[in-house]
């Protein structure tokens, strides 16, 4: 192949290329797509964390979080500002952790509660779509990425384009703020019937590979956060106990695992935060508000009986 | 790194630019490294080791059988060696997971990441066992090149799921390849783009449709089980040969030709031509390898030799493709079908030339329909997560038809207005599946069967508008890159042949 060959093809593609960009551009901003603004919540959780005076309690982790605790009467139990810092689990632990980790303060205790999902194979890394929609929503979270996600990138806005096309045909516009409260806790929309089909997978699967870089990441938040003066526990995710039985040796063997290598406390067992099936309104980890109750309940006892949170202290409400 | 991501396009560009700045001499050095850095990046140590071993074995044997006297009693040994190390390296990829996580042999590399994956391993393996068995037999001298020999195992467009390329046809390239031409590069990427189209659009698309069955089976039958399978056959079609051309369109771009590995399928007359037509490497690999000296071994069963070898070599096949017992029942299944053929197709040949059908269109037709649901029938196991799965579909695709029953008195009774029926209808034909997800599906179909189907689409007034009009070809190019960007799935998902 001849230079002059492969420099014309090279031209050529450049132009393609640019005339692409260009016609999707207008395409897309005349078509002007309505969103996919349900992610905006990690950008309403931010300012959160910024106007919540401290100290405060910050619960981090996936939708189990935003399910899984009423974070007023957990306040209120506590003593303590709480924040409900519940993303969503396949954003994964590293961009929520990095997202999270400039807002700590001296005295803040973060309560980390990842989705098993973070401790296998890439899921600590995040999932494409998931943070093609967290850009499209916010793009101002890519100063979380880190290489693994950097690398990436030119995928996931494809992704991102792609969705902004799809969002012409389907109903995916939903209002961000609606769905949370004040705390940042999911709302479950009243007359929610909880569903009876909900599958009893295991939460980790024969082929999944344990990953030890989700160690090395959880790791380093907590140093950077014990920097500032400010505590790092984690508890375990709320699960359904049939979901929990299938996947009793799994849990075993992990428990071990981040016990050996995790250099913060784990304030209970895969076990304590496994809840009765009928507590479960949409999938194996999403808590009822019966569930939200009950495991609020149980938060705030093991903060306090293990000496975390020393009732008393602090303010009760976050702000505004 | 997928041929689907971003990522790879940048990798390729990049290799694509150094490869033809660099010298001519030492462009095998290029793709070598990218071809390693390739396999490397699926970030599954095992398999460097499975490629150096295969290559290394195979290298050495080659050279052994090369240079030991045909006459040699020795020499069957040392093929047999060959082969027999080649095939302990496949088995230990892929039962290594099982050996270690079951026995707990070795606790550290329990937590190796990627330990289940054996992607590539057995298409390079069958690659060097025909390589070695080929010089055995006389019929290509050995190479005496490493590098070139490295490089004709791990060459990275076809490293992963084939086609699985004959040394005799890729080492000649390797040493010298074509020279690029306008036509090549315009051929190449049109090729890529389509085979990025039926992945993307198309098979990950049906994927969902299929997954939304198989996964869910208790909640389906009839109607949707036979829909859900027809669906599967064209989600692997355009999974496997969407792959393939991607990987013959890149392999072009480098100067070399890969062998086609699909042609029309589905379009296939008998059992026999479905199998010259679907993965045509890998068939024509057990046919070679397999069928061939089985049957010359099996001879004096005289009219049962045929059979017996298409049995025994379709059982192997299933068995290539994983420990599981759907796939040896999906082998057994085309094994059953292909010794049918054998022994029933004189007396159809025969039928047919009698009553004078051999050109009829109508048989011709009936012969396709009845090849593509054979084909379906034993895809069924092939999907299925299980056996049982498996035989819960292939048992009640002729239960649950009596919703044609509830929909015709539903219009004769009160219209078409009926609200039971129709919720009923949309939970059979389509799954309960968002509407959108079946129109981009749709589109996709159709423009497969516009574009696949014609005998010969250059020649067509569309095609010489293509090659005549630079404008209308730029259109067309932009087409294929917005579909694809706008119609693929949200989901990024791997191949189906990946696991093999």
């Amino acid at each position: 192949m001849s230079r002059n060959l492969l420099f014309r093809w090279m031209s050529k593609g450049l132009i393609f290329i640019s005339i692409f960009i260009v016609t999707t551009g207008i395409l897309l901003g005349y078509l002007s797509t309505p969103g996919l603004s349900f992610y905006r919540m990690f950008e309403a959780k931010d300012k959160l964390l910024i106007s919540t005076l401290g100290p405060r309690v910050i619960t981090v982790g996936g939708s189990n979080v935003i399910f899984g605790q009423d974070s007023e009467r957990l306040s209120l139990l506590l003593g303590k500002a709480v924040i409900d810092d519940g993303l969503a689990a396949p954003f994964g632990m590293r961009v929520t952790l990095n997202n999270l980790a400039p807002y700590v303060h001296s005295g803040d205790i973060v309560v980390i509660s990842p989705e098993y999902l973070n401790f296998f194979d890439d899921g600590l890394e995040g999932d494409n779509y998931y943070l093609a929609l967290l850009l499209d929503a916010f793009p101002k979270a890519v100063g979380s990425f880190e290489l693994p996600q950097y690398i990436r990138l030119p995928d996931i806005y494809i992704m991102m384009v792609r969705g902004k096309f799809q969002a012409l045909f389907t109903n995916s516009s939903k209002t961000p703020q609606a769905e949370f409260n004040r705390f940042g806790d999911q709302i479950i929309p009243p007359g929610t019937v909880n569903s009876p089909n909900i599958p009893s997978d295991s939460f980790i699967s024969d082929n999944q590979v344990f990953n030890p870089a989700a160690v090395g990441v959880f790791n380093r938040f907590a140093r950077q956060v014990k920097a500032k003066g400010a505590m790092v526990v984690m508890v375990y995710p709320s699960a359904r106990m049939t979901n929990c039985w299938t996947t009793e040796n799994s849990f075993k063997q992990l428990d071990t695992t981040l016990r050996n290598h995790l250099e913060f406390p784990i304030l209970d067992h895969p076990f304590d935060s496994c809840f009765a099936d009928n507590l479960f309104f949409n999938t194996y980890y999403h808590l009822d508000n019966d569930g939200r109750e009950l495991r609020t309940q149980q938060l705030a006892e093991l903060l306090i009986d293990q000496g975390v949170v020393k009732v008393g202290l602090g303010i009760i409400s976050p702000g505004k | 790194m997928q041929f689907t991501t971003a990522g790879f396009w940048i990798f390729f560009a990049a290799v694509f630019c150094v490869y033809y700045l660099v010298r001519p001499a030492w462009r095998w050095v290029v793709l070598l490294a990218a071809s390693l850095y390739f396999y490397a990046a699926l970030g599954a140590p095992q398999l460097i080791v499975a490629l150096a071993l295969v290559t290394g074995i195979s290298y050495i044997v080659g050279r052994v059988l090369a240079g030991s006297s045909a006459k040699s009693a020795k020499r069957k040994v040392i093929l047999w060696l060959g082969v027999l190390l080649n095939l302990a390296v496949l088995i230990i990829i892929r039962y290594l997971p099982i050996l270690i996580k079951g026995l707990v042999l070795f606790p550290y590399l329990a937590s190796l990441p990627n330990l289940a994956i054996s992607v590539g391993v057995s298409f390079y393996v069958f690659q060097a066992i025909s390589y070695l068995i080929d010089i055995y037999y006389e019929e290509i001298p050995a190479e005496s090149h490493f590098g070139y020999f490295s490089l004709s195992i791990s060459f990275f467009p076809k490293l992963l799921q084939g086609p699985i390329e004959r040394a005799s046809i890729l080492l000649p390239q390797l040493h010298k390849p074509k020279a690029l031409t306008d036509e090549m590069i315009r051929s190449a990427l049109l090729l890529f783009a389509w085979g990025l189209f039926k992945k993307v659009v198309i098979a990950d698309r049906l994927g969902i449709l299929v997954g939304a069955v198989y996964d869910n089976l208790p909640q389906y039958t009839g109607a949707s089980l036979w829909l859900a399978t027809f669906y599967y056959a064209l989600q692997i079609y355009c999974d496997f040969s969407g792959y393939t051309d991607m990987a013959i369109g890149l392999a072009r771009l480098l100067g070399i030709n890969l062998s086609i590995n699909f042609n029309k399928p589905y379009l296939a007359v008998s059992i026999a031509d479905f199998w010259r037509r679907w993965h045509i490497s890998f068939s024509s690999w057990i046919f070679d390898y397999i069928f061939k000296p089985l049957q010359m071994n099996l001879r004096r069963w005289k009219i049962w030799a045929s059979p017996a070898a298409l049995l025994v070599t379709f059982f192997l096949s299933g068995i290539w493709h994983g420990a599981s017992w759907g796939f040896v029942i999906w082998g057994l299944l085309h094994g059953i079908y292909m010794a049918a053929y054998a022994l029933l197709a004189p007396c159809e040949k025969k039928f047919l030339r009698r009553f004078n059908l051999e050109k009829s269109i109508v048989v011709r037709f009936v012969r396709i329909v009845f090849t593509f649901l054979l084909v379906c029938f034993a895809w069924i196991f092939f999907r299925a997560k299980t056996l049982t799965d498996g035989w819960y579909v292939a048992s009640h695709l002729f239960t649950g038809w009596d919703f044609i029953t509830r929909l015709i008195n539903g219009f004769t009774h009160h219209g078409l207005a009926i609200a039971g029926t129709g919720i009923g209808l949309q939970q059979i034909l389509t799954f309960n599946i968002p509407i959108p997800d079946l129109i981009f599906a749709a589109i996709g179909v159709l423009v497969l069967l516009a574009v696949e189907l014609p005998e010969n689409l250059a020649n067509s007034r569309m095609g010489i508008a293509f090659q005549k009009y630079t404008v209308f070809r730029w259109f067309v190019y932009w087409l294929l890159a917005i579909s694809i960007l706008a119609l693929g799935t949200m989901v990024q998902t791997g191949f189906v042949y990946f696991q093999f």
